[in-house]
């Protein structure tokens, strides 16, 4: 049985593998996504530093993280 | 749309090497010395050569056969599938080209052939000056970043034998001119007129009573490795034992 | 103001600012080398691809070769580190920012090496704006971009806190590039707790998240092979099979590193036989995978004897690449004894004569006198004419036997010295696996359908960009751990606050098992508990 190459769900298929130029496409939309989100995610750590805490942790210590005392008891400690 | 491809008869290659010069002629294949060749960086385009592995009979009455090997311009080439940047691709004539402007040089259709007819440019190309005046002047080229045919190719791209698609364009346009359809036995390629033996036939598969489709009927035809699943349009008939 | 105790600052910050005469010499041995290279990348654009040794059919050479085994390195890092984050292995702490600067710099090497092996170097962006999706390289170039971002971004994380605490401990001296520096890569750091906890979450996203795009990097890179008809590559078991080997080379370039670090940036303290035993476990468990899927690669390929096939297979195991293959599967041999004997060994025998260094390096010299003897064409004449008794089956059972000696000789000492075991046993592996990537491109290049059979030697060119390469490898890893610190400062830190508290709660057992109950009560009626 052929496969059912007139399909033109399957030509659509074969017409983003096959055209020059979508490759590209993806890598660029690809990095830009993975830029944006990290960009995002740095921002948002970045802007953690506003929070109105007064204590400063140069390193996680049990007292930064008794403040959340659900994390406890799995992976943490 | 007519479907080009060619029958080697095997009986009547009388192996002369005729097929191999015209192509040279004809698609500008650079030359190179003796020593660049026992390297391994000789181009053939067309390539009459002894069958690797396969000789019959005793010592001294031994026999070779012998092979004459275009692109097989497969229906489903390997090559196309793998090449990034779509320097080579198959027109809806069947014809596998190569775009020399297109090509990144990155050698993976070479790799991907199974019949390693694909050739690169190894270095820039060079000639005689007695070859290098009468160089085929055609290109193939259709607007900007398209560069086809016997064009002289730049160094670090691949080429391969066409089907001498320059034949094909000057066929259509002189037909054009003279204001009239083109008919497809108006194209053939240079190893095709050349043939010594007469054992080379071209024309339109999709046509069932062009003389290739009915060769391609006979009982003597074959293709070169079927079991890849490559279902080449170069087709060859049988020689008798 | 973040601060840092007397003994992290001296060990592992001071030494940033300051550099030897050695450092230097580094660097210039390293320019010079790269140097080098690129002046034989520049000729080779002038003159074409042809100065390399690559021809007809052996389209393929060294470059490719290059490209698995660097990309397979780069599986070291990201790949080992995340496991660990993800499993909770604390004794991961000291290590992970090597890991993690591995992949990164041998993913640019890796990728560089693609600009060696195009023709047309000039028209590499027609892969973005000409990139075809069906092409396996897209593929490739899809997820090495993914893996490429997000290990920097990996990396990049953890050294945020580190960044900070630098920039908040800069000595008076120190020039003010520095100063910049390490404030613009703290990003405003403060070490509040929203900061720490929204850092944590990060760092185990990317942890998961980077797991998948590191497997998808080594299976699409087999994919180029397997994706093809060609006899040897077409094979389903590439994808799992080259994953497994970048992994057991990245332990191994990981292992090399690590010591070489530990030794210059004096880490002993940081970096202990710890980190070297529980990776070692690793190691073994890779190799043994490896071992597992390349006898089922070639097995296969043995029993099905397919006509293009089987002479590959053949060329390999006594043809022309025999000597890259058995050369490959002893290197691997002697790495997997290398690393596992010595675990067998039991204490109380060291006590036997046979044990003693000066033993082996005697069965050593016998037995590679006797290769020479074998292998050295020409040295068989040699052998006859000395001692016409001597037929060569005796030499090869006394290589043999020497051999053995010498390696189970020498097994006390391994035991005694773990961390040089294991850069033995890396420096084996990496051969091994270089040398796999080998006898994968090569004898299949050479051997096509419907031509004879050639052969491929790289040139000059070729060997001279592997060393630059290296040399450039080396390079970019050796000025990254003079701007930051080579260990993760604050996890290193969390890790003892984490061994403070479990050294209080007094652990219960685990709960034995039926059978073993008997035997622990017994003991435990014979012995007080210690707690
Ligand atoms: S013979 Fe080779 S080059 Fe020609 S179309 Fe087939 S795969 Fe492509
Ligand atoms: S060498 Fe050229 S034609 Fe061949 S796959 Fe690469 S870009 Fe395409």
């Amino acid at each position: 049985m052929n496969f059912p190459m007139d399909n033109p769900f399957f030509q659509f298929l074969y017409w983003i593998m096959n055209t020059p130029g979508i490759g590209g496409i993806v890598v660029v939309v690809e990095a830009t996504l993975i830029v944006i989100a990290v960009s995002l995610s740095l921002r948002w750590i970045n802007k953690g530093a506003d929070a109105p805490e007064k204590e400063q942790f140069a390193y996680p210590t049990s007292a930064l993280h008794h403040y959340k005392p659900k994390r406890r008891g799995f992976g943490g400690l | 749309m007519p479907k080009w491809s060619m029958v080697i008869d095997l009986e009547k290659c009388v192996v002369c090497q005729g097929c191999s010069i015209a192509c040279r002629m004809e698609n500008n294949t650079p030359v190179v010395t003796p020593e660049l060749a026992g390297e391994g960086r000789e181009m053939r385009w067309n390539d009459v050569f002894p069958m690797p592995h396969v000789e019959v009979g005793d010592y001294p009455n031994t026999k070779t056969h012998y092979m004459t090997r275009p692109c097989m311009h497969c229906e489903n080439a390997p090559c196309i599938k793998v090449c990034p940047v779509q320097a080579t691709y198959i027109d809806e004539e069947g014809l596998v080209r190569q775009n020399y402007d297109r090509c990144i040089g990155c050698r993976y259709c070479t790799v991907a052939c199974p019949y390693g007819v694909r050739y690169f440019n190894w270095f820039a190309p060079e000639w005689n000056p007695t070859i290098k005046q009468h160089l085929n002047p055609e290109e193939v080229s259709s607007g900007s970043g398209v560069l086809e045919g016997p064009a002289v190719r730049p160094k670090g791209v691949v080429e391969k034998c066409t089907y001498c698609i320059q034949r094909l364009d000057n066929a259509r346009q002189r037909a054009d001119a003279e204001g009239r359809d083109f008919r497809p036995d108006e194209y053939v390629p240079a190893c095709v007129e050349t043939c010594t033996g007469k054992a080379r036939f071209f024309g339109d598969l999709e046509n069932p009573d062009s003389t290739v489709s009915r060769l391609a009927k006979s009982e003597r035809a074959f293709v070169l490795l079927e079991e890849v699943g490559t279902h080449p349009k170069t087709i060859y008939l049988q020689e008798g034992e | 103001m973040l601060t840092i105790g007397k003994r992290d600052k001296e060990v592992l910050l001071d030494p940033l600012y300051r550099a030897g005469r050695g450092f230097y010499i580094l660097l210039g041995v390293l320019i010079i080398i790269m140097g080098w290279g690129l002046f034989m990348y520049i000729r080779q654009i002038v003159f074409g691809l042809g100065v390399t040794g690559m021809d007809r059919p052996a389209y393929w050479g060294m470059y490719m070769v290059n490209f698995i085994f660097f990309i397979g390195i780069s599986h070291a890092g990201t790949l080992i580190s995340a496991i660990l984050r993800v499993t909770g292995a604390e004794w991961r702490r000291p290590i992970t920012r090597i890991a993690e600067a591995i992949t990164a710099f041998a993913l640019v090497v890796g990728t560089i090496q693609i600009f060696f092996d195009l023709g047309r170097p000039d028209r590499v962006l027609y892969l973005f704006t000409y990139g075809r999706l069906q092409s396996p390289l897209l593929w490739d170039a899809v997820s090495v971009t993914a893996y490429f971002l997000g290990s920097i971004v990996y990396l990049y994380l953890p050294i945020m806190p580190d960044a900070a605490l630098l920039r908040d401990n800069l000595p008076e001296e120190a020039p003010p590039w520095r100063r910049h520096l390490y404030k613009w890569l703290a990003l405003g750091w403060r070490g509040n707790r929203t900061q720490w906890l929204r850092l944590e979450k990060m760092i185990a996203v990317m942890a998961v998240l980077i797991i998948p795009i590191a497997i998808s990097v080594h299976t699409v890179i087999s994919w180029i092979l397997a994706t093809t008809v060609q006899p040897g590559w077409h094979s389903t078991v590439f994808g799992p099979y080259f994953v497994v080997g970048a992994i057991f080379s990245g332990i191994g370039a990981l292992f090399i590193a690590m010591t070489l670090t530990r030794r210059a940036l004096h880490l002993e303290a940081y970096i202990t036989e710890k980190q070297f035993r529980y990776l070692g476990y690793i190691f073994i468990t890779m190799s043994a995978i490896w071992f597992y899927f390349t006898y089922a690669e070639h097995m296969t390929q043995a029993a099905g004897q397919l006509a293009e096939e089987f002479p590959i297979l053949a060329s390999k195991l006594w043809g022309p690449f025999s000597a890259s293959f058995w050369v490959m599967i002893l290197a691997m041999v002697a790495a997997f004894v290398v690393l596992v004997f010595p675990l067998l060994l039991p204490d109380s025998w060291s006590k036997y004569r046979i044990f003693n260094p000066r033993f082996t390096l005697a069965n050593a010299v016998v037995a590679g006198v006797a290769i020479v003897l074998l292998q050295v064409p020409g040295m068989q004449r040699v052998v006859a004419n000395l001692s016409p008794g001597l037929p060569p089956i005796t030499l090869r059972i006394i290589a043999l036997v020497a051999g053995v000696l010498a390696i189970i000789s020498l097994l006390p000492w391994l035991k005694r010295h773990l961390i040089d075991t294991m850069v033995i046993a890396s420096a084996l592996v990496l051969v091994g696996m270089w040398l796999e990537r080998w006898n994968i491109i090569v004898p299949t290049m050479v051997n096509p359908r419907l031509m004879p059979s050639s052969w491929y030697t790289p040139t000059l060119t070729e060997w001279s960009l592997f060393a630059a390469s290296i040399a450039l490898f080396i390079f970019m890893f050796v000025l990254f751990f003079k701007l930051v610190p080579a260990v993760s400062v604050w996890e290193v830190r969390e890790g003892r606050v984490i061994d403070d508290v479990r050294s209080q709660v007094p652990m219960p057992a685990p709960e034995p098992s039926s059978s073993a109950r008997g035997a622990m009560r017994r003991s435990l009626e014979e012995t007080e508990p210690t707690y």
